[in-house]
């Protein structure tokens, strides 16, 4: 399985930064059951 | 000073031009550009005290792959917040039907709506404001396809004093766009 990227902006700082994405900031993205919105 | 109003004649100063030039209703906080695919865009410290209520604006958001785009709220850690979202957002389709409704009920992000690997990409304009005892926000979107036209709105039932927000799919990545911040001058 390849690492999960993200990218970081601090807009205090402005500093980006892109890189793999913790263990704990991936259990954090969202898992949902919601329908996936229409297309048509 | 909010207001000022000048007179024929009288001499326009640099600290006045400056002062008027940076106090436009709407502030320019920050922005974060997509230039390589990545699975969540983050943007910390674009929440604070400075403003109550912000404006943020998502332009030409593609992804890898037909999927949902979702929207958390950041704190201090920095941390996401990733229970207690509530929403509630209804579509038509251009075809004039009803489109399957974003709702959110205690999950675990706002949903936002699908993006495309093709088609026009996808837009959004959100209102985010912070009251006391929870954030919330309000949005106007279309699929990236444009089939479907959204309006809607959503809160965060957990009282925190919230700083950021990051955007993730349900799958895949996203692989373009740019996210603007903008905070509504309070005096």
């Amino acid at each position: 399985m390849e690492p999960l990227l993200g990218t970081f902006h601090d807009a205090l700082t402005g500093e980006t930064i892109t890189r793999e994405l913790t263990a704990e900031e991936i259990a954090q993205l969202p898992k949902l059951e919601i329908p996936k919105s229409s297309e048509e | 000073m909010a207001i000022k109003t000048f007179t024929t004649g009288e001499v326009l100063t640099s600290a006045d031009t400056n002062t008027y030039l940076t106090n436009s209703g709407l502030v320019y906080v920050t922005s974060a550009v997509v230039t390589s695919a990545v699975s969540s865009v983050t943007i910390d410290n674009c929440f604070t005290s400075t403003y109550d209520n912000y404006l943020v604006i998502g332009s030409n958001i593609g992804g890898s792959a037909s999927v949902d785009l979702y929207c958390q709220m950041r704190y201090a850690g920095p941390t996401t917040q990733s229970t207690s979202y509530y929403q509630g957002i209804g579509g038509i389709t251009y075809l004039g039907g009803l489109s399957t409704p974003l709702s959110g009920n205690n999950a675990s992000a706002f949903t936002l709506g699908n993006i495309t690997s093709g088609g026009p990409r996808k837009p959004f304009n959100m209102n985010v404001f912070q009251n006391v005892g929870y954030i919330g926000m309000t949005i106007q979107t279309w699929d990236s396809n444009a089939g479907s036209f959204y309006s809607g709105a959503g809160y965060i039932n957990t009282s925190r004093t919230y700083t950021g927000l990051i955007f993730s799919t349900s799958s895949g990545t996203i692989n373009a766009g740019t996210f603007r911040v903008y905070g509504y001058r309070q005096a």
